[in-house]
């Protein structure tokens, strides 16, 4: 049997390959949970608008109240629904006769401010959950006690409480 | 002569590896150039200045976090670590939206409880001749949109004047 010679092609295809794993772990599997470690504790409520929904739906959300929900997009990061607010669902409409622009709603549909108690950390950039940044603004999908939402945004954010 | 009959250049090294070689150089090279934010010009000034970002039709709670963002930073919304600048002022407009009218004219009308709004930043940067950069050497541009992120807020807007 022939022995098994490496040349320097090999070695080039060795540590490519071993580079690639290792900064692919890297990336792959550090957790933002150090963003948590860089802030004080706070208790915040932060209010989702979810729109589109039908009397029924925004029903279920009032049932909602005190139920635990998840939030994000990473599993991980928990709160309360403490308040729901139902409204008509608001489109912004033309008059084409004078020229201006006024609110008006769609028929028989509603639109749910969501408010979500969670535990949280501050700094000096950023809120943060356990791993999700908040902030006014941002897009925040939620599931949870019979009720989703994947395409509300923050419209609302404040501190409820300090260092716990 | 150059390459032998079995593919080897001066009769040594094949042709094959010496591609191969050349293919993971180029990659490591890209790599680096991607990541290392290198411009690939010469920045020359560490510098402070200004510049104003117009961000279009955002409702109340947007401007309240705005608000609370004064004299706060700001950062690239996909990369914290990129320094924006310092808000040190802004000045809210309602917003307007262009409407057709029915007899066929343009007006600019006003949108119902939402705002335009012209922010002004600070920004401890770096200066090459026409260009202005970041810390992390990433160019702002009159004319391009950019989106920042705050404590409070996350907007997108379009940089309308750069100045010293």
């Amino acid at each position: 049997m022939s022995k098994f010679k490496l040349n320097i092609l090999d070695y080039v295809i060795i540590f490519t390959v071993i580079a690639i794993l290792l900064v692919g772990t890297f990336l792959f599997t550090r957790v933002n949970k150090t963003k948590a470690s860089l802030g004080t504790p706070v208790s915040l409520e932060f209010t989702v608008e979810v729109k589109d929904l039908t009397e029924t739906s925004a029903k279920a959300f009032t049932e909602a109240v005190g139920k635990q929900v998840v939030y994000g997009v990473k599993n991980s990061d928990y709160g309360v629904i403490t308040d729901v607010v139902i409204e008509p669902y608001k489109r912004l409409a033309e008059d084409i006769i004078k020229g201006e622009y006024f609110w008006d709603t769609y028929p028989d549909k509603f639109q749910a401010l969501v408010t979500i108690k969670t535990d949280a950390y501050e700094n000096s950039k950023f809120f943060v959950g356990n791993t999700e940044e908040l902030r006014v603004g941002i897009k925040m999908p939620f599931s949870g006690g019979g009720v989703a939402s994947p395409e509300g945004f923050i419209v609302k954010l404040e501190k409820t409480g300090g260092e716990q | 002569m150059i390459i032998d009959k079995n593919g080897r250049l001066f009769g040594k090294i094949s042709i094959v590896d010496i591609i191969v070689i050349v293919a993971a150089v180029l990659v490591f090279a890209g790599v680096y150039v991607r990541f290392s934010g290198d411009q690939g010009k010469a920045i020359v000034q560490n510098d402070t200045f200004y510049y104003t970002m117009e961000i279009e039709n955002v409702r109340r709670s947007t401007l309240d976090a705005i608000n609370n963002s004064v004299d706060t930073n700001f950062y690239n919304i996909l990369k914290t670590g990129d320094d924006m600048g310092t808000l040190i002022n802004y000045d809210a407009k309602p917003a307007t939206k262009l409407i057709e009218k029915a007899d066929g004219t343009a007006v600019n009308a006003i949108v119902p409880d939402n705002y335009n709004i012209t922010l002004t930043f600070e920004i401890q940067g770096k200066i090459n001749g026409n260009s202005y950069f970041t810390s992390s050497n990433n160019k702002i541009n009159v004319n391009s949109t950019y989106g920042i992120k705050s404590k409070y807020s996350a907007v997108e807007g379009v940089v309308t004047s750069i100045y010293k």
